[in-house]
């Protein structure tokens, strides 16, 4: 079964925008559009190209294509959320775009653009980390057994009930 | 006879913090004791004390918190009986003859084939006091020496011999200590994932409503007989006692039902429920190992191994995944153990090796003795019930049965006696020693399992000056530990927690070898395990002697369609968020996220709406620094959205009216959807929002109101003539929330009249006569509600001569 793809793909609050990828013969727009209307378009897009905010409480974005003619076709997007480091909370526009005739051929990578959240309170920034690396060859499994105390260990397991075995050193 | 009751008493939930009630002290606490009893409640309740009933007080949401007067259907200190009681006097007694008679034929000798059906559904009709545990003990049991049951009823009229034999609910929840309705009502569910949720059992509820009115509400599907004769229902229900007929009303609605089943306690007070059992089954369980980053991918495909695999011809019905939220592999691999279930026949499970139970015959299959034992008093007075002498009192079916019946798995000696950890941390002191020895060219263990392989510099080397700091306080702390004696699993996690994490300079390592620890207690917690037991041994996981883990816990669940991205993006991030927190703060949870998968409910506000719905359990021990913050962001996370998940009603549950919208739709700007059909429920049984007795601040929040006034009775009462040059209007507009307004607007052919504002409820009001012609009157009432407004008007036309 193919994966769904919408034509606009909504976001609620405030995003950043890039372009990452783009694998078109023809050229690619992107249009930012609100409630109230079309808010931005961006036209014959790069990769690399970028937007520091979008902030709208409901907002939607499209990608559409030409041939470097006046119209426009809307691209079929999939929308996929994910996580990365060290931005978190990102969405990704994969857009298959619509050449003359409603002809697709379903690659999704004419246009790959990634969003990523700007609400510190659902996706704060990520902070340093050390590194936990040891070359390899140099872990070794861990050996049975050794989870259990050094100690000798009885428990007196003839209380029943309500009483606990207890373990005596 | 006076309703048993406490005033100024404090009062407090299940997973609260011990010795720190919710409330010092709350106004009334009332323990009614019968129906007489609540509508008694209802009836009499003065207008400015609101009620709400609760019931075993395992919530960890505001559901069950009232604004002045609770309702205690089964006190959880048992210092007052339990509304506990099984019914019979509506199954079977007030039962159709064409439902018996269908029931009988379901269960009949096929003449063709010679083949006898299984009896596929079984009716018990109970108090919403009951408890699950006792409510699975009672029907293990059967009710074939009760004589006015449903299956004795069965084998003398029809001479039908196939009820008496012992049932089951169809799917459980993780724990059998929650009241039935308590769970329902709150939209409990199993891990079963081709079946809806408890709430989907129940066949007929009967609720007392603000203002005392009692109403029975059972399914309206008019290809099926009715479960009961309205006749009878109302010539028993109608007695006076019970304020006579006309306080008394059947409805046969699915609507009513759907919405019903999950109300949050908002509809009015369940008095009882009929539920519909299957016949007993037994369950295979197993338990394997695995990590998030192996399974997560596949939870979207209902075609993967995680849901399909087979034992034996019986397909699977169960899934769960639990993830450790603290990571392995340098932040890259979480520990995760996949439980799967089979329904396997109660014929085959072994005999348990604790003997057998006096009914139910012998042997007994295992999981019976050890989850219910023999009854100790066939009616007990404070549950008015049989008292089983192991429901509800013992700890969580063990794998280890065959060869220590009554040994505590490691979990059950972690939440018994938090000391278990000393075993576990001298092992991890042995890996540190060894790696220090190797002068850091050799890790093991689970601290070499927290370490990722790779090329470049062996920086971990260069935490081995700050492990030997660490050292030195594992061992302190170990000392400690055992001079102090036994202390709560949280408080013992959280001094571990602290000695390791607090101190930003040796934090690295600190957090490595936090990682190492918590890995193994994970270990012990999630073994590999493969058995089988009856139904409920297996579904009730609970250890009822628990006086630790369970105890102030923070917790919720947020439900997803299991086909849709963001669940997998939330758990994701989730688990971002505990690595920032390790090496940001020093904080970390304590705890689990767990997946459970399962059915579509009907229920219109059940948070099973999807056909496969995946329901992510975020909890963790308050004590511990960090848990709180790992399930207050989870919840925000849920709440956003572009996430969009949906909450527990009976978990952690802040959701605002407009979130509950986005969610169950009937915003303002788009009326409609499940939460407008419930809403419309909750209109028709308290008038339109008028009687809110049972309003609470949390389905006030939440928007679990009436929000839409409506307009009553507008009318002309005094009409304009050609001498009388007025006109009076009258309306009756009581029938509201409140908080409605009424408005009047008039509008002349030709000019204007001011407008009346803030008019009552109900009045009349003369209009004069300013030209001729035809006025426009309006009535307006308007209701503004966390902030959204929605009104209702109706004009009517007046000939001024």
């Amino acid at each position: 079964m193919a994966e769904p793809w919408v034509i606009k793909a909504p976001f609620y609050g405030k995003w950043s925008m890039k372009v990452i990828g783009k694998n078109a013969a023809r050229k690619q727009r992107i249009v930012i559009e609100s409630t109230t209307g079309i808010e931005q378009t961006l036209d014959d897009v790069a990769v690399g190209q970028s937007l520091a905010e979008i902030d709208f409480p409901l907002w939607w974005a499209l990608i559409m294509s030409t041939d470097g003619g006046p119209s426009a076709q809307a691209s079929h997007i999939r929308r996929v959320p994910g996580v990365i480091d060290p931005d978190g909370l990102v969405i990704t526009l994969y857009s298959d775009d619509v050449g003359s005739g409603g002809v697709v051929d379903e690659d999704f990578d004419d246009l790959v653009v990634q969003f990523t959240y700007l609400n510190p309170e659902v996706n704060p920034a990520g902070v340093p980390r050390h590194p936990f690396i040891m070359p390899p060859g140099r872990v070794r499994p861990s050996r049975p057994g050794r989870d259990k105390p050094r100690h000798k260990c009885e428990c007196v397991c003839a209380c029943r009930g309500n009483q606990r075995c207890r373990c005596g050193r | 006879m006076a309703i048993p009751q406490a005033q100024f008493a404090p009062w407090t939930r299940k997973h609260d913090e011990p010795g720190n009630p919710l409330f010092s002290q709350v106004a009334t606490i009332l323990f009614p004791q019968s129906l007489e009893d609540l509508i008694e409640i209802c009836k009499n309740r003065p207008a400015s004390q609101r009620l709400r009933a609760a019931g075993s007080h395992w919530a960890l949401s505001a559901a069950a918190i009232s604004d002045h007067t609770f309702i205690e259907t089964h006190d959880p200190k048992e210092f007052f009986p339990a509304m506990g009681r099984t019914l019979r006097d509506v199954v079977p007694g007030c039962l159709s003859d064409a439902f018996l008679t269908k029931l009988n034929n379901v269960t009949s000798t096929n003449a063709a084939t010679g083949l006898i059906s299984v009896p596929p559904s079984y009716f018990v009709h109970f108090e919403s006091g009951k408890r699950v545990y006792q409510l699975y003990a009672e029907l293990d049991r059967g009710d074939s020496t009760v004589p006015n049951s449903l299956a004795v009823l069965m084998q003398t009229k029809f001479g039908n011999n196939k009820f008496l034999g012992s049932w089951g609910f169809s799917t459980l929840g993780g724990a059998g200590g929650q009241t039935v309705v308590g769970a329902l009502s709150t939209g409990t569910h199993g891990g079963d994932f081709e079946r809806p949720p408890i709430a989907d059992s129940v066949v007929a509820l009967h609720v007392v409503l603000d203002g005392g009115k009692h109403l029975w509400i059972e399914r309206g599907t008019r290809s099926d007989p009715f479960m009961t004769d309205p006749q009878k229902l109302v010539a028993h229900f109608g007695q006076a006692k019970f304020g006579g007929p006309q306080n008394f009303e059947v409805l046969y609605s699915d609507a009513a039902l759907n919405a019903a089943m999950i109300q949050v306690g908002r509809f009015g007070v369940v008095y009882s429920a009929v539920l519909m059992a299957e016949p007993q089954y037994g369950l295979r369980e197993e338990l394997v190992s695995d990590s998030w980053e192996n399974v997560k991918d596949k939870i979207a495909d209902p075609n993967s191994d995680l849901f399909i695999k087979p034992l034996g011809g019986t397909a699977q019905r169960f899934l769960q995944i639990a993830v450790n939220p603290v990571p392995l592999a340098d932040g890259t691999k979480h520990q995760a153990g996949v439980m799967r279930r089979w329904t396997v026949p109660v014929a085959t499970l072994q005999n348990s090796v604790t003997g057998n139970v006096s009914w139910g015959g012998a042997p007994s299959p295992k999981g019976r003795p050890e989850r219910v034992g023999n009854v100790e008093n066939e009616n007990d007075p404070m549950l008015k019930s049989p008292r089983f002498a192991h429901a509800g009192n013992q700890i969580g079916f063990a794998p280890d049965e065959d060869t220590d019946p009554l040994s505590l798995n490691l979990l059950d000696a972690a939440c018994a006696d938090a000391n278990f950890i000393i075993g576990i941390i001298e092992a991890v002191i042995e890996e540190i020693e060894d790696f220090i020895d190797s002068n850091g060219t050799v890790i093991g263990g689970s601290l070499g399992a927290a370490a990722a392989t790779g090329l470049g510099a062996p920086v971990l080397v260069e935490l081995i000056p700050l492990l030997l700091l660490i050292l030195a306080f594992l061992l302190a702390f170990l000392a400690a530990t055992q001079a102090a004696g036994q202390s709560t699993l949280g408080d013992v996690f959280d001094d571990l927690r602290g000695g390791l994490l607090n101190d930003p300079v040796t934090r690295p390592a600190g957090i490595l070898v936090w990682r190492a620890i918590v890995s193994k207690v994970w270990e012990s917690q999630q073994s590999p395990h493969d058995y089988a037991a009856i139904s409920y041994a297996i579904m009730d996981t609970h250890n009822y002697r628990d006086l630790s883990c369970a105890v102030n816990v923070r917790s919720l669940e947020v439900f997803f369609d299991a086909a849709d991205p963001a669940l997998v993006t939330f758990v994701d991030r989730l688990l971002k968020f505990e690595i920032d927190q390790e090496f940001q703060h020093g904080h970390s949870v304590a705890g689990y996220v767990s997946l459970r998968f399962c059915g579509q409910t009907s229920a219109l506000i059940g948070q099973e709406r999807f056909a496969r719905t995946v329901a992510i359990e975020c909890s963790g021990l308050a004590d511990v620094n960090g848990s709180i913050q790992f399930v207050d962001f989870a919840e925000k996370l849920a709440l956003d959205p572009n996430i969009k998940g949906i909450l527990h009603w009976g978990q952690q549950n802040t959701s605002t009216q407009a979130q509950v919208e986005f969610r169950f739709g009937d915003s303002v700007s788009q009326p409609g959807g499940p939460l407008h059909t419930w809403r419309g429920v909750l209109a028709t049984l308290t008038e339109n929002g008028r009687l809110d007795g049972f309003s609470s601040e949390f389905t006030r929040r939440a928007g679990l109101e009436v929000v839409k006034p409506k307009v009553g009775n507008f009318a002309v009462t005094t009409a304009p003539t050609a001498t009388h040059h007025a006109c009076t209007v009258s309306w009756d507009c009581d029938r509201n929330p409140p908080g409605t307004t009424v408005r009047i607007e008039v509008h002349p052919p030709s000019g204007s009249i001011p407008p009346a504002s803030g008019l009552a409820l109900h009045g009349s009001r003369t209009i004069n006569k300013t030209v001729s012609g035809v006025y426009q009157i309006k009535l307006i009432v308007s209701l503004t509600f966390n902030g959204e407004t929605r009104k209702d008007e109706l004009a009517l036309n007046v000939n001024f001569p």
